[in-house]
């Protein structure tokens, strides 16, 4: 794109010059010859060609360009190798696609190590219940009431079982960020589906226009795509910044 | 006689760790994935009360809320909002449906005992 209009611009600028020898031939001829009216007018004709080309390639100099995701004029293109600014929606698209893959991954990852330390929490429940169970039995048939010792060993024991359900018991509140973090990471991945949807949209209106956008044209609908995306996902499900107690209220 | 509990979340670990709570304190607990399941749950047994997520796929919390308080049966029975949503938008949405509190997640068993207690007895 870019080389092509490099190129025009120089064609144009070519051309000009060709139409200006032409006409000073002319113009030449004219004197050196009799003058007739079909003369007068070629050379009329060749000086309207020379102007139109000439303007025709000076406000091709500074046209602003759309390029995927960001905007620069010839004059700065033309430093840069062609390779470089050709990039086509296809780019942006695999982009979108990687970041939705990268949270994807985070969900995933989240939900295999909540899963992991649930299955840890329950048998370590199941364990703690079960060793309350046996002190207690202990307790009742093997603790002659006079041995003090013993008793105070299954007392320290059972002040032991308190305290890991406790601990369990904080370990739930805790344990609940598997369920905020899923919640961000979709509400992210909407608004970066959204994002991609409403810059398509965009490109696809610009690229079906016959002139080119200018910046503020793109600035504008870059703004648009971000309020639209912004009002589809405008209610953040998970306001929590950290795993403190959510608060209570009795209607 | 045990109180039976509707828990319904679309988090299978904020299941269990609801489940293990109530269930810890006595409570028959009976899970749901999502308000459709909810709805059809609430149907075939008989529930003390609700505690329901908002955000779920197939019916969210809010939804659920207005379906189950459309059921003779549900019309005073307590409907719990368990959620990370804490605006105040939404919990008017919730009160104006028909909820009988909410709570924010994440939730601390004791507090979460001590609710249900009060409500339900």
């Amino acid at each position: 794109m870019i080389k092509l209009d490099f190129k025009r611009k120089w064609a144009n600028f070519m051309f000009a010059g060709m139409v200006l020898v032409f006409a000073v031939i002319q113009v030449y001829w004219l004197f050196a010859n009799d003058a007739s009216i079909m003369h007068v007018l070629s050379i009329f004709t060749s000086i309207g060609l020379f102007l139109v080309l000439i303007i025709l390639a000076i406000s091709r100099r500074e046209k602003p360009i759309k390029m995927q995701g960001e905007i620069k004029t010839d004059a700065v293109k033309e430093s840069l190798p062609f390779t470089s600014v050709t990039i086509g929606n296809v780019d942006a698209d695999e982009y979108f696609y990687s970041i939705k893959n990268e949270l994807d991954q985070a969900e995933r990852l989240v939900s295999d190590a909540v899963n992991n330390l649930v299955l840890n929490f329950n048998y370590i429940s199941k364990l703690t219940s079960a060793h309350h169970n046996m002190v207690l039995a202990i307790e009742k048939m093997a603790a002659p009431a006079d041995n003090k010792p013993i008793l105070k060993l299954l007392r320290r024991q059972m002040e032991t079982a308190d305290k890991i359900e406790q601990e369990l018991a904080a370990a739930v509140t805790s344990l609940q960020f598997g369920d905020l973090v899923t919640q961000l990471l979709n509400h992210t991945t909407n608004q970066v589906d959204e994002l991609n949807l409403a810059l398509q949209r965009i490109d696809r209106k610009s690229n079906s226009g016959s002139r080119g956008k200018s910046l503020d044209e793109i600035h504008h609908g870059i703004s648009k795509a971000v309020v639209a995306a912004k009002e589809k996902n405008k209610r953040k499900p998970v306001v929590q910044q950290g795993m403190g107690m959510g608060e209570v209220e009795l209607f | 006689m045990t109180k039976t509990i509707l828990a319904v979340d679309d988090s299978a670990s904020m299941r269990q760790m609801v489940a293990f709570t109530l269930k810890g304190a006595g409570y028959e607990v009976i899970e749901a994935v999502d308000g459709q399941d909810a709805l059809d749950k609430a149907n075939h047994y008989k529930v003390n009360l609700v505690l329901t997520d908002i955000n779920m796929p197939r019916m969210d919390g809010l939804k659920l809320l207005e379906m189950l308080r459309q059921l003779a049966d549900y019309k005073s029975i307590p409907i719990l909002m368990l959620t990370t949503e804490s605006s105040n938008d939404i919990k008017a949405q919730g009160k104006a449906a028909g909820a009988t509190g909410w709570l924010v997640k994440p939730f601390d068993p004791k507090r979460l005992l001590e609710v249900v207690h009060k409500v339900i007895g």
